[in-house]
């Protein structure tokens, strides 16, 4: 899909949550948790005003994926539930909740029976609490072969929520209503530093460092190649200013470079399309095409601008 | 005469530069929303343009503007404008203004065509070393401002440095410490003239 998306050869997925999740959280499944999954998490900030950092990760064995797992309470599905083992120690469990273009999706009415009002993470959060979590039949087959979720989530010691959003700073406005509909539940000490947000702008510089670091046409080069040339594609990237154009005359639908062409005994190579302006020469000067030459007994190669030879001009 | 070519390249410069502005916006609309503050205009950035086509110079949007206020309300707005084009600058460079918008008492602050003008007007008078004070007879009562080439915001952290968090402090009047941030990178009245000639 990456491949497909990165050509234009699938039909746009922009602001499709789903298929960017599974781009990137694919791409980081194939990798040691160390090289990208932890540094990501890494870049997450707490949903308080103090926004701390996420918690060190130190000694992370491995790390299970389930995409899309179902809550049994609140009938939610997280796109990804995270599965963290350590060793010498309990595992960790992290919800994922991703966000492209669009918000937070609220269930629309409160029930008065049970005070539950429908925000989505808190209903998340609270049911990574509860371990009411199953995953999807594939996943459970590859990646929980000997062990039921369920007892995951009962052994983990420490239990995160993680809000990825296209946002280049924390989107606090979504905050509030869930730490408040926590509070509400009686779990505002139980998710106290443990909800947390990051952007997926934050994903590229983690695959630019990983292309920079891996042999060249390695496995691990080409997939950080390609999802951070997605992620360009999807302008998913840390802000950097205005870019210079590129400008008429400066691309050309012709070959940019021509050669070997003989004519009138000299042997020319050069650029086709070309345009320059020379104060020297009155303005624009527009040959469409700059090449070298070198006329018969000549001992240095000249410059020369279409049919003609521009004097006294000096290309450095 | 152009080629087909060269005027679809310059057309797909003219949409680099929207999205590219628009990415500015949206920057300094997600810090100033963990800072607190939201926008007094939805997502409206543009007026003043024009669908006829008897008017084609008016067909391209010629400044944006983000103001915003805190989101208990208020009558103090901060924000920015970045203005590509105005017959009265001649061919200047675009360069962004940040500033405190002061509104008449118990308005809503929204938009402010006062906020446009405000620091390369005539009107406007110099307030330390960056700042440009200016007074109105209207719903936006004074604005105080600096002006700074769009090149200097290179990357997030120089969006902070030098739009946010000038943008913070003038919303609590202190000035000597925008002054002391902004001084060097600002642009002056007279420098926007002279790039014009």
């Amino acid at each position: 899909m990456i491949i497909a998306e990165l050509h234009g050869k699938a039909p746009s997925h922009e602001g499709m949550e789903d298929i960017l999740t599974a781009n990137v959280f694919a791409a980081f499944r194939y990798l040691p948790p160390e090289r990208a999954l932890v540094p990501f998490l890494k870049t997450a900030v707490s949903f308080d005003v103090a926004r701390k950092q996420f918690p060190d990760l130190p000694g992370v064995e491995s790390a299970s994926y389930f995409f899309w797992p179902r809550g049994r309470d609140r009938k939610r599905e997280p796109d990804l539930v995270l599965v963290l083992r350590f060793r010498g120690r309990p595992p960790a469990i992290i919800s994922v909740e991703a966000k492209h273009l669009g918000g937070k999706h609220n269930s629309v009415a409160e029930d008065e029976e049970t005070g539950l009002d429908g925000d989505q993470l808190a209903d998340q959060y609270d049911e990574i609490v509860r371990g009411s979590i199953t995953p999807r039949r594939t996943e459970a087959r590859q990646d929980l072969s000997d062990q039921a979720l369920g007892d995951v989530l009962e052994q983990a010691s420490d239990r995160f929520l993680l809000y990825v959003t296209a946002h280049y700073a924390a989107p606090r406005e979504h905050f509030g209503a869930t730490v408040a509909s926590l509070a509400r539940r009686g779990l505002a000490e139980a998710s106290r530093c443990r909800l947390f947000w990051t952007s997926w702008r934050q994903v590229i510089p983690i695959f630019d460092k990983l292309a920079a670091s891996s042999p060249p046409l390695s496995p691990g080069y080409h997939l950080a190649c390609d999802l951070a040339g997605l992620l360009r594609r999807k302008r998913l990237v840390p802000y950097s200013g205005y870019t210079l154009p590129v400008l008429a005359g400066m691309v050309t639908s012709q070959p940019l470079f021509f050669s070997g062409r003989q004519q009138q005994g000299r042997a020319e190579i050069g650029f086709h399309g070309y345009r320059m302006i020379s104060a020297q020469h009155g303005g624009l000067v527009s040959a469409g095409r700059l090449f070298f030459g070198r006329s018969r007994g000549a001992k240095r190669p000249e410059v020369c601008m279409g049919q003609g030879r521009l004097k006294g001009l000096d290309i450095v | 005469m152009a080629s087909g070519r060269e005027l679809k390249d310059i057309y797909n410069a003219m949409k680099r530069i929207c999205l590219e502005t628009s990415e500015l916006l949206v920057l300094v609309r997600d810090i100033m929303g963990e800072n607190g503050f939201v926008p007094t205009n939805g997502a409206r950035i543009i007026w003043d343009t024009s669908a006829s086509f008897a008017r084609p110079k008016q067909w391209l949007p010629y400044f944006q503007q983000m103001l915003f206020i805190p989101q208990a309300g208020g009558s103090r707005a901060v924000g920015i404008n970045i203005l590509w084009d105005d017959e009265d600058l001649g061919d200047h460079i675009p360069f962004l203004s940040a500033g405190v918008c002061y509104f008449e008492s118990g308005s809503t602050p929204s938009q402010s065509n006062e906020f446009y003008w405000a620091g390369w007007q005539e009107e406007s008078t110099p307030h330390g070393a960056a700042l440009y004070e200016t007074v109105y007879d209207s719903p936006t009562k004074k604005v105080l401002n600096y002006l700074l080439p769009l090149d200097v915001l290179s990357d997030e952290s120089r969006v902070r440095e030098l739009v946010i968090e000038p943008l913070m402090l003038l919303f609590h009047e202190r000035f000597d410490e925008v002054e002391k941030t902004v001084a060097p990178y600002a642009l002056h009245k007279q420098d926007i003239e002279a790039q014009a000639d």
